[in-house]
């Protein structure tokens, strides 16, 4: 892969930043808990509607996770998912997500790089992700 | 115990190019990586996600369960217009609680909300 120059002409006009990556759940409650824990994130109170919650990161990094309860539950694979990066190995991580309500799935190694993918407790998708070379997360 | 920590959002999509060109415009951020399989943008301030495109052979069947809402740097209507004219659609417009926020589809589909910026929130 090589690095490319983005449109530049166009950063000269100010961009929108990233508020949030918000989740349509059916029990936000539950899946707030369950991402807390998987990320080390923690609620917070803001201005809103009845039973939707707000997680974020406490170093201030990223972006936060909105969890909005909707009528229709999940009908098919995201179009969108989180890769996350363990703080020990895949194996490890894995395991301690289990034991929060995720389920593991296929193991995949492809382009330098590892990963299991994972379903959290509604079912929505994300990645258990390592550097096969060690420079970022750990095997196995 | 620590977490894990979050490395990128990952967006599957037919067109990896159309996408992250669109999002580099729409969030300032630069292309750090491509391929055949994708393109990887990134936050040249170090502040925002990584985002990741990722060629998938099947299309958009319902509408998305994770989107992201983004705090224009101007205004709600003018930020929409900026959007659209990068190839976005505005869907439409949700008043509720006492919050107003634009829904939008980026150039695959894919929904992201436009919320009023900070200055409108009078915060």
């Amino acid at each position: 892969m090589r690095a490319r120059g983005s449109a530049l002409a166009l950063l000269t006009v100010s961009p929108s930043t990233i508020y949030c990556l918000t989740v349509d759940c059916a029990d936000p409650d539950r899946l707030a808990s369950f991402w807390c824990e998987t990320l080390g994130y923690e609620r917070f109170e803001t201005d809103l509607q009845a039973e939707e919650v707000e997680i974020r990161d406490p170093t201030g990094r990223g972006g936060d996770l909105l969890f909005v309860p909707v009528p229709e539950g999940k009908s098919a694979k995201n179009r969108l998912h989180l890769d996350l990066i363990p703080p020990s190995t895949i194996r490890e991580e894995v395991l301690r997500l289990e034991a929060l309500g995720a389920a593991a799935g296929e193991e995949f190694e492809e382009a330098g790089w590892r990963w299991t993918v994972m379903r959290d407790p509604e079912g929505n998708e994300f990645c258990v992700c390592a550097r096969v070379d060690g420079s970022l997360g750990a095997l196995p | 115990m620590t977490g894990s920590s979050v490395d990128a959002l990952t967006f599957d999509c037919g067109d990896p190019k159309l996408l992250a060109d669109f999002w580099c415009a729409a969030l300032g951020y630069e292309v750090s990586d491509s391929d055949e399989t994708g393109f990887a943008i990134r936050d040249p301030s170090g502040r925002g996600w990584d985002v990741l495109f990722l060629i998938v052979p099947e299309g958009k069947s319902a509408k998305n369960r994770l989107h992201l809402d983004l705090t224009p740097p101007s205004t709600m209507a003018e930020e929409v217009a900026r959007l659209t004219a990068l190839g976005a659609t505005e869907q439409r417009l949700v008043e509720e609680g006492g919050s107003r926020w634009t829904v939008m589809l980026d150039p695959e589909g894919n929904e992201f909300c436009v919320l009023r910026s900070r200055s409108e929130r009078g915060s």
